[in-house]
């Protein structure tokens, strides 16, 4: 849009983006795609001096050098899209790193500002830092900021509205070297004629045609092969490296200089708390019971306030249909689309936001304080026997939630072999929907024990199929993961994330339910259900021994899997679960099966969309087998 | 002064990162996210299973979990508890 000015937050992993982002937003006019996960791009509009601003919160980047796939999404973003400034997070606890990158960006040469951020936790760690003597050597703006506490934020927001006025039309040209800089100078000149519609300047891929030529513009690359291979080989003699490692060993010594010259580090003689606390989570046994501690209270929290806000919403849903019943007799067609409405209502408010809401604000908070990543150094070995590594274990966890973001969240594994193996897992875990279904039948007939079972069933179930698909996936590659400093979450900000998420949830999925159940009533007014359930009865009588009439409801769980229980309640008749004409054990078997069965449709969708149709239809075929397989063996035990 | 690789390096101790025996695209991540040639780091972790736990002193970064296999690739040197 011609009237809208575009600013991209770019900057490393954890150095507090996502905060900035969300503090910004909190200015807005609008809010979209309010994911959670910093693998995708989020966005907001925001009003900075009565214009509109468009802000993309971009995946973090260690380098402009993309590995991975929110890597890669970052840097297309930058190649591509208009972008009017850029804001760069900088975490000043890890001055230097963050500087590498601050360097490229610099080379990239688009107006920019840095964001000084995590100011008072570099003091905690004892860095003194000096951002005017920083602003003064890059000759940028550099804005301390303390997004946490959403300090220095208002001086960024004036910051970018001067920018964005009066156009930054210079940035400073870092010099490297002697020979490295002669080396990229000639690149250069022979770029110069080339114009290329992406983002970047010819110096910034004069450097990465040595660097990363994957990277460069094709029509710069073709017309100078030689010429920058013929450099390339030169530099590498006179240096014994290869021409990437002398880039990066350039770029570190001028982040390091910065560093030197704008902070100081005050030693100090003890242990931080954090630090001493820090080494007992991610101790190699003591870990393990913090991380044990950490599940119970984690599940437990979700199951209690899950029960405890189900039935308080049951007290005003189970009253609904006192409003319509009277219609039955004489204007079916009209019951059933009003009854439909109801179990839509009863499925989205009744039965998965009860469980939704404990689980993404706790999601929220965890996410912030860093225990995520202990978590995934701690369990990498248990992974590596299921042919992964301790990083799919954050889209495992995600995965709780809903497996629509964990699919998204796959992205920050760099190997497509882990990516795949990954995706293909990630159905089985229970997600919330299927989680209101283990948790409200463990409540209504099968009991805690039940829930338990169920669970026990699926991570066996997940450690086996990990273990033979990765038999025929070639070998596992290395775990390389940071561990973030431990953070104190900050409250407001876990209960505004939980906040959007929960709208996004009312927005899009009531809708989904409530049209999909007026759909399913109108099924069953035409009487479908008795053609649907004889279709499935092979699978759902003869092979499983369960009712016949539990054969439609898979249809509908494909669309929503929290349909299956409102479903099967009303192929019953029934208006409670506990009235369900089944045993115990018949119901355990029946929810170990749509626990494990068949994506749902917008896992399906996503996952085509992210990994092909290929890894789909493997998914889709392993899901139906493994349910089966696995159902049968429980109906074998315990029937 | 000793060279050995990282598993074999004592916990603990500050060591030298001297070379990563690496493909590009290994070799480009660690150094990205702080496993440099030419800066000191320390190992943290002490058992033999997991993943090995290093965190760079000269740039005072976050730590870093590298899995057995990729630490083995990097190259150390140390001299009587000290790097070289």
């Amino acid at each position: 849009m011609a009237n809208r000015y575009e600013i991209a937050l770019v900057g490393q992993p954890n150095a507090g983006k996502s905060t900035i982002f969300n503090v910004l937003s909190d200015i807005k006019t609008h809010v979209s795609n309010f994911s959670g996960t910093s693998v995708d791009i989020a966005h907001s509009d925001i009003n900075v001096n009565g214009r509109t601003v468009h802000i993309a919160d971009l995946p973090g980047v260690y380098s402009l050098n993309p590995g991975d796939e929110a890597e890669k999404v970052t840097f297309k973003y930058l190649q591509e899209e208009h972008i009017d400034l850029i804001v760069n997070v900088v975490d000043a606890s890890m001055l230097s790193r963050s500087l590498e990158l601050t360097v490229e960006l610099l080379e990239f040469n688009l107006p920019i500002v840095i964001a000084l951020n995590m100011v008072d936790e570099a003091e905690r760690k004892g860095v003194k830092l000096y951002p005017e003597k920083l602003e003064k050597l890059l000759n940028i703006p550099v804005i301390p900021t303390s997004a946490l506490y959403g300090k220095g934020i208002k001086e960024l927001v004036e910051a970018c509205g001067r920018l964005l006025v009066h156009k930054q039309e210079e940035r400073p040209v870092i010099p490297f070297t002697s020979h490295v800089e002669k080396s990229i100078l000639k690149i250069e000149e022979c770029f110069k004629n080339i114009k290329s519609s992406m983002n970047g300047s010819h110096r910034f891929y004069a450097i990465k045609a040595l660097e990363t030529p994957a990277v460069v513009p094709p029509e710069m690359l073709d017309c100078s092969t030689q010429t920058v291979q013929k450099i390339r080989e030169n530099l590498e003699k006179l240096h014994h490296k290869d021409a990437h490692e002398s880039i990066s060993y350039e770029r570190h010594h001028l982040a390091m200089k910065l560093m030197e010259d704008t902070s100081h580090f005050i030693d100090r003689k003890t242990v931080p708390l954090r630090e001493r606390i820090d080494r007992y989570l991610l101790h190699p046994i003591l870990g393990y019971f913090p991380l044990i501690a950490f599940f119970l209270v984690f599940f437990g929290t979700i199951y209690f306030t899950g029960t405890l806000l189900e039935s308080l919403a049951a007290i005003f849903i189970d009253k609904i249909p006192l409003l319509y019943n009277g219609l039955k007799p004489s204007q079916p067609l009209l019951w059933h689309t009003l009854e439909g409405i109801h179990q839509g209502i009863d499925g989205a408010v009744g039965i998965v936001l009860p469980y939704f809401f404990p689980l993404i604000f706790l999601t929220s908070i965890f996410e912030d304080t860093g225990y995520l990543s202990r978590i995934a150094f701690l369990m990498d070995g248990l992974m590596h026997r299921i042919g992964l590594h301790g990083k799919s274990v954050a889209p495992f966890i995600l995965g709780f939630g809903c497996t629509v973001p964990a699919l998204y969240g796959v992205r920050i594994i760099e190997n497509k072999r882990e990516r795949e193996l990954t995706a293909m897992l990630l159905p089985f875990i229970p997600c919330t929907a299927r989680t209101s279904i283990i948790l409200a039948t463990a409540a209504a007939m099968t009991g805690p024990l039940g829930a338990l079972l169920i669970y026990a069933i699926v991570i066996l179930v997940i450690g086996i199929t990990g273990k033979t698909l990765s038999l025929f996936m070639g070998k596992p590659t290395g775990l390389i993961m940071e561990i973030p400093d431990l953070k104190v979450p900050s409250l407001k900000v876990s209960i505004n994330k939980t906040w959007y998420k929960m709208k996004d949830f009312l927005k899009f999925a009531v809708v989904f339910l409530v049209l999909g159940s007026i759909l399913m009533s109108w099924l069953e007014y035409a009487s479908v259900n008795a053609f649907l359930d004889r279709l499935f009865a092979p699978l759902v009588t003869s092979f499983l021994g369960l009712n016949e009439k539990l054969g439609s409801t898979l249809i509908y769980g494909f669309f929503r899997k929290e349909l299956v229980l409102v479903m099967s309640q009303s192929a019953f008749g029934v208006k409670e679960l506990s009235a369900i004409p089944m045993t115990k054990d018949q119901m355990l078997v029946f929810i170990l099966f749509v626990t494990l069965y068949f994506p749902c449709f917008s896992t399906f969708v996503v996952m085509w969309k992210e990994f092909g149709k290929r890894v789909v239809l493997i998914s889709s075929i392993l899901s139906v087998g493994v349910a089966a397989a696995a159902a049968f063996i429980l109906k074998l035990v315990l029937i | 002064m000793v060279h050995i690789n990282l598993v074999e390096a004592p916990a603990d101790t500050e060591l030298e990162v001297l070379e990563i025996n690496a493909n590009e695209a290994i070799k480009k991540r660690l150094i990205s996210m702080g496993i440099h040639p030419g800066d000191n780091v320390i190992k943290y972790t002490t058992a033999p299973w997991g993943p090995l736990l290093v965190k760079n002193t000269t740039l005072n970064s976050s730590k870093i979990a590298i899995c057995r296999a990729l630490a083995s690739a990097i190259q150390i040197g140390y001299n009587n508890g000290k790097p070289v």
